[in-house]
């Protein structure tokens, strides 16, 4: 399979050349916006609540990314990003409406299995996009 | 199934600091898990997706579900749905900014970008 196919998959020497502390900064980033935002919800629920979709991994991922892979790669992960943040927004209206209609945990389950499916059909609707459009100017400029 | 009720939220008061550092606890495990499954797959638009998981909105809605009720859950993910058009806002600024700046001022720089379009929808929409 080419590396410029779209189809996912697993790619382990990806994981090879990250060291223990490349996670460890990562957890330190999650664990300092949850407990921002916990501490935010003490007083204000609903601005805490704000701080749930705070971008605290991404400026680690994207450091990490383009010291490994170059600044373009890192431009392609928070185009992929954009693509997890569409599915973000149905997570939290499934969960905002859901909780006190269906129960808190139903509507939790519900709200990750919406983010899931609404991330992966842009995806694959951006990939089919893409694929049409590189047909068509391939036909349009022949040779 | 009805919800579990604010009544029967599972701590006390003073569990409060428990509950909080349960909540930054399970977060950044979260996150690491995520970004774990991140590195771990190709392409890179694809391995993207991943960044922008909701890992700290998960574990965070658990725990407050647990300790306080889902009431007060509820009130979160309202509120979340505005960090959620931030981090749209976020994203598309870093795809940016980072290829311009390079990777650390243009992902803090992208935080301009959450700030302002999170606090707009907050304002106009949520509050």
């Amino acid at each position: 399979m080419s590396e410029t196919s779209p189809i996912p998959r697993l790619n382990p020497r990806g994981l090879k050349d990250k060291r223990p502390k490349d996670y460890a900064i990562r957890f330190v980033f999650g664990a300092s916006i949850s407990l921002i935002a916990a501490l935010i919800s003490l007083k204000f629920q609903l601005l805490g609540g704000m701080f749930l979709a705070f971008p605290a991994i991404l400026p680690a991922s994207l450091t990490l990314v383009a010291r490994d892979a170059g600044r373009e790669a890192a431009a392609i992960d928070a185009e992929g990003a954009i693509i997890g943040a569409l599915g973000l927004v149905a997570f939290a209206l499934v969960a905002a409406f859901g909780i006190n209609t269906i129960g808190a945990f139903p509507a939790l389950i519900a709200a990750s299995l919406a983010w899931l499916v609404v991330s992966l059909s842009i995806y694959i609707a951006v990939m089919v996009w893409r694929a049409a459009r590189k047909k068509e100017l391939s036909r349009a400029a022949p040779g | 199934m009805g919800a579990l009720g604010p009544s029967r939220a599972l701590l006390a008061a003073p569990l409060v600091p428990v509950a909080i550092g349960l909540k930054a606890l399970a977060g950044g495990t979260l996150v690491v898990v995520f970004s774990v499954l991140s590195d771990a797959l190709k392409p890179k638009i694809f391995a993207g997706i991943f960044a922008a998981a909701p890992s700290i909105a998960l574990t965070s809605l658990v725990i407050t579900v647990l300790t306080t009720g889902p009431s007060k859950a509820a009130i979160s993910s309202r509120g979340m749905i505005a960090g959620a058009v931030g981090m749209i806002a976020y994203c598309v600024a870093a795809s940016f900014l980072v290829e311009r700046f390079g990777a650390i001022p243009g992902s803090v720089l992208a935080w301009g970008a959450w700030t302002v379009a999170a606090l707009t929808a907050f304002w106009l929409f949520i509050r």
